[in-house]
């Protein structure tokens, strides 16, 4: 059944999210076209409007994924639609996990969009090698190499944008469990719980600092971190966000197994 | 056999006791009409049943077991709204309805939708309310359920057709099946029902074979509910 429920979670998702994928992809084409002539001005200014109006799409490709997984998540879980999808021969756990698979697969998606957007708007010879120049040169300083980097940055900011979505979810499940204002609720309790985790996460920094003077000295000096420090939070960074997705997803199936208030 | 059993149910809503402490049983083979005034706790037993609403306390089994995957198969729901996905066509829900319950018969689902005047290739977002709670009777009566829910079927219908909608369910539901009716249109209803279940503040205050009730208290059902809950 899995299957099934996820197919129309994408559908959804996705029926809004392909129109700004395309725009997107659009006018990145159009930045590249247009910068290709050297010789004309008003052509240059075009290029310079369809790069912004490019890199204004890619923030809307992020945030409208983000915003179209919450209102799938509200209108099929507890407005009209949910007298359909709770009385499906499927179980409360299948449905979160549609809702988590397609979160992290248009999230996905969204992600390789950005970049081919980047690439057809803004390749280069000079660009790349610019591009990896900076980048070897900071790798360098940090003792890694440029495709590490780009890797642990790229996959910190993935974790980043689930762990929204996840926390998101989170407050929705406990903002509808309110008998008035469910959706102000959720609102205040998503915060709420994005401010707790980000809290916790300090808190956590700041226990291993008891045991690591490095860590500490984050806390009670101003001095920039040395760089063994700088990669070991970086890493341990992913490891606490893996942790706190998978535990945001053990409390979400709890809650929801307990069952639904719709309106 | 019992088909439904609610056992001590309650619910409120916020500090509001909506029902109170619900038992009830019903059993295969009968058309049971659930009748209350408005705000009396009908939807709310039927949300409970459906999972939709989760119960402070009490127990619901179908065919002897809990709420889950084989109750939803069990129950075939009509909701008093419109739940239908508007971006999709008339085809495609009957699809969606394919896809998830193998008890959907297609076959009866198109035949029903010829027979009902509507369209395949038809935008739920163009059709009107009253055609989509058309298309939403479709969809549940071409189930082969045990027990089939309908929460105000005859609400958004108009007068004419209300008749022609009870022949609709008469004649398609599963044999050896159980209907629950919930409808405030009593005397629309009250020639197919075999049993009636009279709610009101939350209490169910009568449990009756209607044959029964009619000769007991000497007139229709529509004029004993009068009767009982002072409706003019």
């Amino acid at each position: 059944m899995l299957n099934k429920v996820l197919k129309y979670d994408l559908k959804y998702v996705y029926k809004v999210l392909i129109v700004f994928y395309i725009l997107t992809l659009v006018f990145a084409l159009f930045t590249r076209i247009f910068w290709s002539f050297d010789n004309s001005a008003v052509l240059n200014v075009l290029g310079y409007i369809a790069s912004g109006t490019t890199i204004a799409f890619i923030f809307n490709i992020l945030i409208n994924n983000i915003m179209r997984l919450w209102s799938r998540f509200i209108t099929n879980v507890y407005k009209d639609e949910s007298y359909l999808t709770h009385t499906l021969p499927v179980s409360k756990k299948t449905i979160y996990l549609s809702k988590f698979l397609s979160s992290i697969i248009t999230l996905f998606t969204s992600s390789i969009v950005i970049i081919v957007s980047l690439f057809i708007a803004y390749y280069s010879k000079e660009n790349l090698q610019f591009l990896k120049d900076s980048l070897t040169f900071i790798a360098t300083i940090y003792d890694s190499t440029m495709i590490k980097m780009l890797l642990v940055v790229g996959i910190i900011f993935f974790l980043e944008m689930l762990y929204l979505v996840q926390v998101g979810y989170l407050g929705i499940i406990v903002g509808y469990k309110s008998n008035n204002n469910k959706l102000i609720s959720s609102i205040i309790y998503g915060f709420v719980f994005y401010t707790v985790s980000q809290i916790i996460l300090v808190l956590i920094m700041l226990v291993f600092g008891i045991f690591n003077s490095d860590i500490m000295n984050l806390f009670i000096t101003n001095e920039a971190p040395s760089i063994d420090v700088f990669k070991g939070i970086m890493y341990f960074g992913i490891f606490l966000y893996i942790l706190l997705i998978i535990s945001y997803y053990i409390i979400c199936v709890k809650l929801f197994k307990k069952g639904v208030n719709v309106e | 056999m019992k088909l439904l059993e609610c056992k001590n149910l309650s619910k409120h809503y916020g500090k509001k006791e909506v029902l109170k402490n619900i038992d009830l049983v019903i059993p295969n083979g009968k058309i049971i009409g659930l009748l209350g005034k408005n705000g009396t706790g009908k939807t709310t037993l039927i949300k409970l049943i459906n999972d939709l609403l989760t119960p402070d306390s009490g127990e619901i089994l179908i065919n002897n077991k809990k709420i889950g995957i084989e109750s939803k198969n069990a129950i075939s729901y009509l909701p008093e709204r419109t739940y239908l996905d508007k971006s999709m066509k008339v085809g495609d829900t009957l699809k969606y309805f394919e896809t998830f319950y193998e008890n959907f018969d297609m076959k009866k689902a198109k035949k029903l939708i010829k027979a009902l005047g509507l369209e395949e290739n038809i935008k739920i977002s163009k059709m009107s309310k009253g055609m989509q709670e058309k298309l939403q009777l479709i969809l549940v009566m071409s189930r082969k359920a045990d027990l089939y829910i309908l929460d105000e079927p005859l609400g958004g219908i108009d007068p004419a057709t209300r008749d022609y909608i009870l022949d609709t369910i008469l004649t398609n539901f599963k044999e050896g099946a159980s209907i629950i009716i919930s409808t405030h249109l009593i005397s629309d209803i009250e020639r197919i029902l075999d049993e009636v279940i009279f709610i009101d503040d939350g209490k169910i205050v009568l449990t009756s074979d209607c044959d029964e009730l009619r000769n007991k208290e000497n007139g229709s059902i529509d004029d004993i509910f009068r009767r009982m809950f002072n409706v003019k």
